[in-house]
């Protein structure tokens, strides 16, 4: 027997054994596999017979050193998606505390209790259906905001919520339709990318059912203004070393850029019900002052006092009075003068 | 009587006894438990026992370079192993000897 014919026997004795063990876990299938090659070749090396003659067929082989193994039998339990879990369990029992789980009597009942719930499942994915329709009908304005404006058990859907009762009616027998159906080939696989995309939309219908925003909290627009550990700026009032107040002092980040606080920033009060409403700085500040006094610390306090009447009046509020202590080091040393001054953006 | 059905459940200890005289490669082990005596024993049942007893902590195992030839993995009882023979030993030997005097008796009635 010439080398080559004994490498092409081993290969293929191999392949149809590693075919047979298709199902195991990569890692478990080379340990398992690991001293086959070896083995054929020695097999092969004493000259009395084929591997198939010596050892038997390759299915065999396989289905011998799997029992032995201690690993599962592929015995096929159909592809249905119960068989699926059935096997999975199956794979995971061979270890002791999974077995006493798997082989429970209720843990077996609520396996076969699963397929039974299929027709809900039906009904679920043709609302899943048009959930999804409504979601892809303003996509961009979703991810800016959130689902919850559009979706919830009837979305809206061109302009509509009967639109979304009348396609509900449709996309109902139609999914009740495919689930009591076989189907097999294109066919199985469309179904397949069907209900994952379905899944999928649960997230975010469920989160829109619960009135909550799910996209809003990973996709947050940003924000203008001045912040300090999320809360706005609307001031900010300058002291020196040694305490005291200072004026007209501009700030500039690190890109030689104005530090403004919010443009227009208006706070109502929790209830509208005093008439009163603290803007700080106010519209009037943001449209009135260019960028370039607003950048001018700190910014006079105007505030807008609404009266009974609706109507506003702005009055500058005196600055807040701070004690500010000296620092440390301020009498020791005079105040530094800056070496350089930032450039100016125009 | 079929004696692969008699070797399903002792063939651990087959291996382990094999391994206890001294360590081998899977093949090896397969060759000594025919010389043996076991000559039905099937080549992938041993190798599938050699790694469910390894990977159940019975064994070490560690890699011989050859000249000729491919490198072997050699298998050898550890202290687990040794246990675990001690103990399979102890009930072979009642349940042989169980088997022994149920058939005595049966063959003298």
């Amino acid at each position: 027997m010439s080398t080559e014919t004994v490498s092409t026997d081993v290969r293929d004795y191999l392949a149809a054994v590693m075919r047979e063990l298709a199902d195991l876990p990569p890692a478990e299938r080379d340990d398992l596999l690991e001293d086959l090659d070896d083995h054929l070749h020695e097999v092969l090396a004493e000259g009395e017979g084929s591997l198939e003659q010596r050892l038997g067929p390759p299915a065999m082989y396989a289905a011998e050193l799997r029992t032995s193994a201690g690993l599962a039998s592929a015995t096929t339990q159909g592809k249905s998606t119960a068989g699926l879990l059935h096997r999975t369990i199956d794979a995971m029992s061979s270890s002791g505390l999974w077995r006493r789980t798997a082989e429970h009597p209720s843990t077996r009942a609520t396996l076969d209790f699963l397929p039974q719930l299929r027709p809900a499942w039906w009904i679920l994915r043709a609302w899943l259906a048009i959930e999804f329709i409504a979601a892809a009908q303003h996509l961009r304005y979703h991810f800016a905001v959130g689902f919850r404006e559009d979706l919830g058990l009837l979305p809206q859907i061109a302009g509509s919520r009967y639109v979304s009762v009348l396609l509900l009616v449709i996309a109902l027998p139609i999914s009740i339709a495919i689930g009591r159906g076989t189907h097999r080939g294109g066919a199985r696989l469309l179904i397949l990318v069907g209900n994952i995309l379905a899944v999928v939309m649960m997230v975010p219908a469920v989160m829109a059912l619960r009135g909550t925003t799910y996209f809003e909290t990973d996709q947050v627009a940003p924000q203008e203004g001045l912040f300090y550990n999320g809360r706005p700026i609307t001031n900010i009032y300058p002291y020196d070393a040694q305490g005291h107040p200072l004026d007209h002092v501009r700030l500039f980040d690190s890109d030689g850029q104005y530090v403004t606080p919010l443009p227009n920033m208006t706070v109502l009060d929790g209830t509208g019900q005093g008439g009163v409403a603290f803007a700080t700085p106010t519209v009037a500040a943001a449209t009135v002052f260019p960028d370039e006094q607003r950048n001018d610390f700190p910014q006079p306090n105007v505030v807008t006092v609404y009266s009974d009447n609706g109507t506003p009046t702005t009055a500058v509020l005196p600055r807040p009075s701070f004690t500010v202590a000296p620092l440390p080091s301020a009498s020791a040393s005079p105040t530094p003068t800056p070496s350089a001054s930032p450039s100016l953006n125009p | 009587m079929d004696t692969t059905q008699l070797l399903k459940g002792v063939l651990d200890l087959a291996v382990l006894a094999v391994l206890h005289e001294h360590d081998g490669y899977g093949y090896d082990v397969v060759r000594r438990l025919r010389e043996a005596g076991l000559e039905d024993v099937g080549d992938a049942s041993v190798y599938g026992t050699l790694r469910r007893l390894f990977q159940a902590g019975a064994l070490t195992s560690y890699v011989v370079p050859s000249e000729e030839g491919p490198h072997r993995k050699y298998y050898g009882l550890n202290a687990h192993g040794r246990d675990v023979m001690a103990l399979s030993t102890k009930t072979w030997r009642g349940f042989a000897d169980t088997m022994d005097h149920l058939i005595t008796k049966g063959a003298t009635a």
